[in-house]
């Protein structure tokens, strides 16, 4: 119950709010005077799993707030209420402790594709939740929670928000641009909530109902009394402001705590420096933890879904911005131009024509999220694929599609324009971003193609609503049709290719295999499986945790062992990214010279492709046209005897290469099966042309 | 005395303390020369037999580790020659006969039974030269690197072969401009290569074992080591390298292999002989820590060597010449005597 304090969950605790009351006027100036709002925390915080785990957790309350809030308004026990909040939150909590990754993607839709294994969860890349594991230093645990304090900090201020008054709120504490600031506007938040509590005229009852919707951080629909509560609570909390700055400014002028303020921020970057040399990741922990937290409020201020709030919420966020970590964050990186121009010299010579990925490049950098109009989910869903959280084509392709949906869903036809022609501009703007974040898969699209088509030929007499609602549809349809249902009748095609005694062959994770497999298993066919793996990521033991979790009898190799294997298998079946218009498959890097292995051998190869993956494109060679990962994950997470290339960077002529994808000719696969049947590798254009006038029909 | 080295070498060996098969040579060569000096023996018969003994003994300690067996075989054949020599003819005879030659032969009279007091030393002369030849046989590849790799070139490799990588910085540290790609292998012995390779200048990029064939058409050719050329020139190597060679017969691109001549085994072993021919590390280089509910239940696999077939190869690099995997069984007989391949 205490943990849940910090997630700007404060009204829940009725006791700690007492006791606070108690100490009131003393408290901002005190703690103001301390310098860094990292103190505070400190007092809050127990431990640093408990800061990290706030991440999620924090996400995972606005959620489900939404939702509680209506029941717990209409509680009038307040003993009741608390009872009941606290074991809501010994449930999620013990449900966090489980899988603390996986409640990211909770409560995003595209989780419907997680129980499929098609979303799967980046074991590095798990936002704050590493830290909870490595028990990293103790500065970690001040970042993080100081970004906490922040983030409570935020969504305070939305509630002055949704009262106009966030603005003169922030300008009067004059110290908008630093952590200190946010702090302060934090507490006064709290100092609010207390005011109000007092001030406000209202029965014992309308006070818990109160109470009990500052809980869910006010965002259940409220009442005009409380609005007009909470305004005054506003007022209040200027005016406390301002005293407490006349009082500071009498001690202290305003340059004088901006020094001690670079001091702080100094100090937090000498700790951070000093738990790099301690562990090689924290450095990336770091950002990341504080893009989650941009992402956790993100979605937040997309979950209050009101137009009006939504603007004025990203009118704040901008303003918190600059004011808070994120600008932190943002000149850490950015005051450091070494390490990018570092790492576009570290480019091998053959792949300067792609685009690198940069694990510490904050994507949102140079985002206005004011003037900007990207909506919030396309900005989540960036991240999340530029993370890893959201990995391999189908379920990117189904993450993209929910966000659009939502976008859809908010969409308003600015007056004078076209839903047609502004909605398709808006969504090929989206997909830029998506591009920066990580170029778009092929599947996403087609999919996006498949959209703007429709879109185009919506009839201009129909009014917005009906046509959001066509467009919805058509994005179910597309999910149903085109990925769920393919994925089903490729399992079915796959499973019928399995005999009795076969020796199936597999590499990393695909979806569509996993599923073939599982399949043929459930038909009571009996066959033996070898999962192949590959270094960096090693998909493939989340494969074979599935399979062996089936009861399937499987063997694990890793990718330079295959030869060896070969003998004894007598199928292959991969999964595959695209195939493109030549009949060449591009798949995850490694597919191509199975097939080829599985060639030398005589073993068929069979890939498992929706049609909706089909591509126009062609090429001949996996270099033209590939992605750059992270060559980072070479060097990392090695045992300590193996670590020979740690510093890579520094030797000027060193390269790594970590590819993502290859292209394997036609000539090495046997088949294809799609959800249309199976096909030779040369009959994508075919496909692709019956598609294309399907879809001119429609 | 002689005992306790050998012992000790045997100890060793058995629990694969000793890595690089030239060290393993030169080692196994030391002990057979302290047995040819030390022990008694009176004429080459008894001598032949003693060192089968104990060459013997050390292949047992770690069948897989070819270089003794082939060092013992140089050894026998050297004391055969000095006593065809000392009995005055020709060493250098052919000791493959031609099938009109053994059909008209009367048999053979060399029993290897005569008393002859010169051997001894004629023997320890001529291994002496042999210890020369292993120490020497590295540089001797390497200088012939200039002959092989053209200015610009992008070379591949896999693993961390010492031959190599003498191979490479001395074609280096004559001005040769060159790329080489190295393949890390799961033991990431590549990494140890890649970082030695890139610290004297050489241009090095690090690519996973997956993004072989991905690389592979922009490679001009591919210089890999080997643990032991088989008999009839395909190879015992790492883990990986055959799929590097089939990519990189697919692409065109030479595939050269360079070895001293020590490691020509007269074994012919291959893909389906695997229980002879291969060896398994530790599933937890595989596995790595954790995860033992999943992989308790399944099999997992780490084998050590690949075969790769000679038609795969195009060339050999050794100290004695170039030649190609068909050459193989030539060399073979003028090395070793038909007499010794089974020991």
């Amino acid at each position: 119950m205490d943990k849940l304090k910090l997630g700007g969950n404060q009204g829940s605790a009725n006791k700690k709010k007492r006791n606070r009351r108690a100490k009131s006027s003393n408290f901002i100036e005190n703690d103001h005077m301390k310098g860094p709002n990292f103190k505070v925390v400190d007092k809050t915080s127990e431990s640093s799993t408990q800061a990290s785990n706030m991440c999620s957790r924090v996400q995972n309350e606005q959620s489900k707030d939404n939702k509680l809030a209506p029941a717990e308004e209409s509680t009038i026990n307040p003993n009741l209420s608390e009872s009941q909040y606290t074991l809501k939150h010994k449930k999620r909590k013990s449900k966090k402790k489980k899988s603390p990754i996986r409640t990211v993607t909770d409560k995003e839709e595209v989780s419907m594709l997680s129980a499929d294994g098609d979303i799967q969860l980046s074991k590095k890349n798990g936002f704050g939740i590493n830290l909870d594991s490595s028990g990293q230093a103790s500065e970690e645990k001040i970042v993080v929670s100081g970004l906490e304090a922040i983030k409570t900090a935020k969504t305070k201020v939305y509630d002055h928000q949704t009262l106009v008054k966030a603005e003169n709120l922030l300008k009067s504490t004059e110290l908008a641009d630093s952590l200190t600031g946010t702090l302060k506007s934090s507490i006064m938040s709290t100092h609010e909530a207390l005011k109000e509590e007092s001030w406000a005229p209202c029965t014992g009852a309308g006070k818990q109902q109160r109470l009990d919707s500052r809980a869910s951080n006010e965002e259940g629909q409220k009442t005009k009394a409380q609005l007009k509560a909470e305004r005054k609570a506003a007022f209040e909390a200027k005016r406390v402001a301002e005293v407490a700055d006349k009082r500071m400014s009498d001690k202290q002028t305003q340059q004088k705590s901006k020094a001690t303020l670079r001091a702080e921020r100094r100090a937090v970057q000498e700790a951070q420096r000093a738990a790099k040399e301690g562990k090689h990741q924290l450095e990336n922990v770091c950002p990341v933890a504080s893009v989650k937290m941009q992402e956790v409020f993100l979605k937040q201020d997309h979950k209050e879904g009101m137009k009006d709030a939504e603007q004025g919420a990203e009118f704040s966020v901008s303003k918190n911005e600059k004011s808070a970590g994120v600008k932190k964050v943002h000149k850490k990186t950015s005051d450091d131009p070494r390490v990018s121009q570092q790492e576009v010299r570290k480019k091998v010579r053959l792949f300067r024509h792609l685009p690198q990925y940069h694990h510490n490049y904050l994507l949102t950098r140079n985002l206005r999220l004011a003037g900007s109009d990207l909506h919030p989910s396309i900005i989540g869903l960036g991240l999340q694929i530029s993370q890893g959280v959201v990995r391999g084509s189908n379920a990117r392709c189904v993450a993209l599609l929910t966000a659009l949906k939502e976008i859809i869903q908010d969409y308003i036809t600015p007056p004078h324009k076209e839903l047609s022609r502004d909605l398709e501009a808006k969504i090929r703007n989206y997909m830029n971003f998506l591009n920066q974040c990580r170029p778009v898969a092929v599947s996403m699209a087609n999919a996006v193609k498949h959209l703007t088509r429709f879109i185009t030929k919506m009839p201009s007499n129909i009014n917005d609503s009906e046509a959001k609602l066509r467009l919805c549809e058509q994005i179910d349809t597309f999910i149903k049709e085109e990925i769920k249902l393919a994925k089903q009748a490729i399992s079915q095609n796959a499973g019928e290719n399995i005999r009795n005694h076969d020796v199936v062959l597999t590499y990393t994770c695909s979806s569509s295999v996993k599923g073939a497999l599982c399949d043929a298993y459930d038909e009571g066919k009996n066959f033996r499986v070898v999962v192949v793996d590959a270094r960096p990521r090693l998909d493939g033991r989340e494969m074979l945790r599935c399979l062996v979790k089936k009861g399937i009898q499987c063997s694990y190799v890793l990718i330079n062992a295959v030869p060896y294997i070969m003998q004894e298998v007598t199928k292959v079946m991969l999964g595959a990214h695209s195939l493109q218009a030549n009949g060449y498959v591009m798949s995850r890097v490694g597919c191509s010279q199975i097939a080829l292995i599985a060639r030398a051998y005589n073993v068929p190869v069979l890939v498992c492709c929706e049609t909706y993956k089909f591509s126009e494109h062609v090429h001949t060679d996996s270099i033209v046209y590939n992605e750059l990962a992270d060559p980072n994950e070479l060097v990392t997470e090695l045992p300590p005897n193996k670590q020979t290339l740690e510093n890579w960077q520094d030797i000027p002529s060193l390269y790594l290469l970590n590819l993502e994808y290859d292209l394997t000719p036609p000539d090495l696969v046997a088949m294809v099966i799609t959800d249309i049947g199976n096909l030779p590798c040369t009959s994508v254009p075919v496909v692709l042309r019956v598609k294309h006038a399907g879809s001119q029909e429609v | 005395m002689e005992n306790v080295e050998m012992e000790k070498f045997i100890h060793t060996l058995k629990y694969g303390k000793l890595s690089g098969s030239c060290k393993i040579a030169q080692l196994a060569l030391q002990v057979l020369e302290n047995h040819v000096i030390s022990s008694m023996w009176l004429t080459a018969y008894d001598l032949l037999t003693s060192l089968k003994v104990v060459g013997k003994s050390m292949i047992d300690a770690q069948p897989t580790e070819n270089a003794v067996g082939n060092v013992v075989r140089r050894v026998l054949k050297i004391v055969r020659d000095e006593y065809a020599s000392a009995l005055g003819k020709h060493a250098e005879g052919d000791p493959q006969e031609s099938l009109q030659k053994m059909f008209q032969a009367k048999g053979r009279d060399d029993n290897y039974r005569k008393e002859l007091p010169a051997l001894k030393e004629a023997i320890v002369d001529s291994l002496e030269e042999l210890k020369r030849e292993l120490e020497t046989s590295k540089d001797n590849i390497a200088e012939k690197s200039l002959e092989h790799i053209h200015s610009d070139e992008v070379i591949m490799t896999i693993g961390q072969s010492m031959i190599v990588k003498t191979f490479l910085k001395y074609a280096a540290c004559r001005k040769r401009l060159f790329q080489v790609i190295v393949v890390e292998t799961p033991s990431l012995s590549g990494h140890l290569l890649a970082k030695n390779l890139a610290e004297s200048g050489i241009e090095t990029t690090v690519i996973t074992d997956a993004a072989v064939f991905a690389i592979m058409s922009r490679v001009n050719k591919v210089i890999v080591g080997t643990h032991s050329i088989m008999a009839n020139g395909g190879l015992k190597a790492i883990s990986g390298a055959h799929t590097l060679a089939l990519a990189a017969k697919r692409q065109s691109v030479p595939f050269i292999v360079c070895a001293p001549i020590f490691k020509l085994t007269p074994q012919y072993l291959c893909h389906y002989d695997q229980d002879a021919f291969n060896k398994f590390g530790s599933p937890q280089e595989v596995t790595g820590l954790g995860g033992g509910e999943v992989f308790g239940k399944a099999q997992i696999i780490n084998p050590v060597f690949d075969y790769v077939p000679p038609e795969l190869v195009t060339l050999f690099i050794s100290n004695i010449g170039g030649n190609a995997p068909s050459y193989m069984y030539r060399l073979l007989s003028e090395l070793y005597h038909p007499d010794d391949y089974e020991l």
